[in-house]
């Protein structure tokens, strides 16, 4: 319940449910970019949307479940938001300006996941393809069982990085707690650097392919 | 001893119960039964099914025999209107757009099933805990069904070790209840939701899934006279019977007297196994030949019961015919014609 000023006594409003939100933003995404203010709190917002183009959602904390089930619309989130945030996204991006909770992109399959911020523990949890793009760090277990896909991390990642993966890539920059059965780190090729420096120029970001080391399905050696 | 090994020891099945003719109301008895006509509706979703029977693809059929007979089987049950659970991968062998790894396993000279009319009667298998579905398949298809209990492994026992899962599942009972809501908030509310549940799962994940939001509850059984009853409790004390939440059976089935037994018992409809059905009939002649024949023997069932509606039947028209019976599946005894004392509550 949020309280409110209105000619000097206090009013009490109902938070909006979350299929009321939901609908407002499809019915205003025919038209327009819609830009939402101040959202709290809310679990399942902008989940199994369809539409082509940009959502924003201005000073925000998402609950759970936010661009779950998503096919092709952009998320800007200003803020930050709770667990399994792009659960089974297939395509559209999904940008969060601070952190996320547990279970961030789990069974991804396209598009593109930024988080400006940290992650909590199983991010990237059976990804099957897409981008998934941590500028902070991440908990234990990252791109656990992941079978496609790409998770480039620029700060530090927990214990059990890549345990139990078929496939795919994660790049970590800063330090790896340890990593997990079933996954191996490498160095770059040429080819690797080339490509991750494709997708930092495509993000307009600074850094530099070779200060990141690949973490691969295999054995230790 | 668990209460499920003390049923199968006790010998409390379909078998130990019985339907007490007596019981029902013969006003209807003079016009013709139409059970495999008459139709569900979903309250919560308004969509309707037109028959109270479904056939159920427990794993996706990769046999080439069994392909081969996959479309001309899948048409049977499509002329009959009956509701067909499968996930990803056989929706998309019935309708033709699986592509194969291994070329030579293409048929080419199957006639595929229109995907229209499959649409209206597929109900779409998820697993919370398997590969990426698109959201087209969540809200084109009748409605969702989430599998749970598909042998997995818990997932904290691995965990301390740190090693690699072959699945992962809901881990508890509200991360339930978050997906069911999930499911209908991502499909607008529009889609019925249908939780399977295995018999042993009981009565609390039934509870959470209908708090959650489900509009079935499918009961994958193997003795439905002792596992239906807490399923039913469950609806009961949630009030989910007031909001129209449905209770689905499959479990093996031994004839038309079976089917009416679990409509009694509870189930608003009654399942068949996929499995069973390519194991018992060759080809789509067989199984419109056992269609035909169950529904003639259950109309003469009807007929003799005195019954119009399938519908009509609860447990007051059964009877326990053992005290073991009796007292797992809280039913009255016959000859005593009462319940127990410990059901009287």
């Amino acid at each position: 319940m949020i309280e409110e000023e209105e000619g000097g006594k206090k009013v009490e409003s109902v938070p909006p449910k979350p299929l009321e939100v939901n609908k407002a933003i499809r019915k205003s995404l025919e038209k327009i970019n819609p830009k939402l203010d101040r959202l709290r709190n809310l679990d399942y917002i902008a989940t199994g949307f369809t539409q082509e183009g940009i959502v924003t959602f201005r000073e925000a904390v998402a609950g759970d479940y936010f661009g779950a089930f998503n096919h092709g619309t952009t998320l800007k989130l200003e803020g930050s938001a709770a667990n399994y945030l792009g659960l089974n996204l297939t395509k559209g991006d999904i940008i969060v300006t601070k952190n996320t909770g547990d279970f961030t992109a789990t069974y991804q399959s396209g598009g593109i996941i930024v988080v400006r911020g940290n992650c909590g523990n199983y991010t990237g949890q059976g990804m099957l393809g897409g981008i998934l793009f941590i500028e902070g760090n991440c908990g234990d277990f990252t791109g656990r069982e992941m079978v496609d896909g790409e998770i480039i991390v620029v700060g530090d990642c927990g214990k059990n990085t890549g345990v139990g993966m078929k496939g795919g890539a994660i790049f970590v920059r800063g330090e790896i707690g340890g990593i997990g059965k079933g996954a191996k780190s490498v160095t770059l090729s040429t080819k690797d650097k080339n490509h991750l420096q494709g997708i930092f120029k495509d993000f307009e970001l600074d850094y530099h392919a070779k200060d990141f080391v690949k973490v691969v399905p295999g054995v230790k050696e | 001893m668990s209460f499920l090994k003390l049923s199968e020891c006790c010998k409390a099945n379909l078998d130990t119960i019985v339907l007490v003719p007596s019981a029902f109301e013969r006003d209807g008895a003079e016009q013709e039964a139409k059970p495999f006509e008459e139709r569900l509706t979903f309250e919560k979703s308004g969509k309707r099914l037109p028959s109270p029977f479904f056939f159920y693809f427990s794993h996706t059929p990769y046999k080439k025999e069994v392909k081969e007979r996959l479309s001309s089987i899948i048409k049977v049950i499509i002329e009959r209107k009956m509701a067909i659970f499968g996930e990803q991968h056989t929706y998309r062998l019935i309708t033709g757009n699986l592509v194969l790894e291994e070329k030579e396993d293409v048929i080419e000279a199957v006639e595929y099933v229109e995907e229209e009319e499959l649409r209206q009667l597929f109900v779409s298998q998820i697993t919370p805990d398997r590969k990426g579905v698109h959201i087209h398949y969540l809200t084109k298809n009748f409605g969702i069904e989430l599998k749970l209990g598909m042998d997995r492994e818990p997932l904290s026992e691995e965990l301390k070790n740190g090693a690699p899962s072959h699945h992962l599942d809901i881990r508890n009972l509200n991360e339930l209840r978050s997906y069911v809501k999930l499911l209908k908030e991502a499909t607008l509310y529009k889609q019925p939701v249908f939780v399977s549940i295995r018999g042993d799962s009981g009565y609390d994940v039934a509870f959470e899934s209908v708090e959650g939001g489900a509009d079935v509850i499918l009961l994958r059984c193997s003795n439905p006279v002792v596992e239906i009853p807490p399923i039913l409790d469950a609806l009961r004390d949630s009030e989910a019977r007031k909001k129209g939440v449905k209770l689905f059976v499959l479990s093996p089935l031994n004839g038309a007297e079976d089917i009416l037994k679990l409509r009694a018992l509870g189930a608003d409809a009654v399942g068949f196994d996929m499995c069973e059905i390519f194991a018992k009939l060759k080809d789509d002649e067989g199984l419109r030949k056992y269609l035909n024949s169950l529904e003639s023997e259950l109309t003469q069932r009807m007929k003799f019961y005195g019954l119009r509606r399938l519908s009509s039947l609860n447990e007051e028209d059964l009877r326990a015919l053992d005290y073991n019976t009796a007292a797992l599946s809280g039913l009255k005894l016959i000859g005593y014609d009462r319940k127990l004392p410990m059901w009287l509550h």
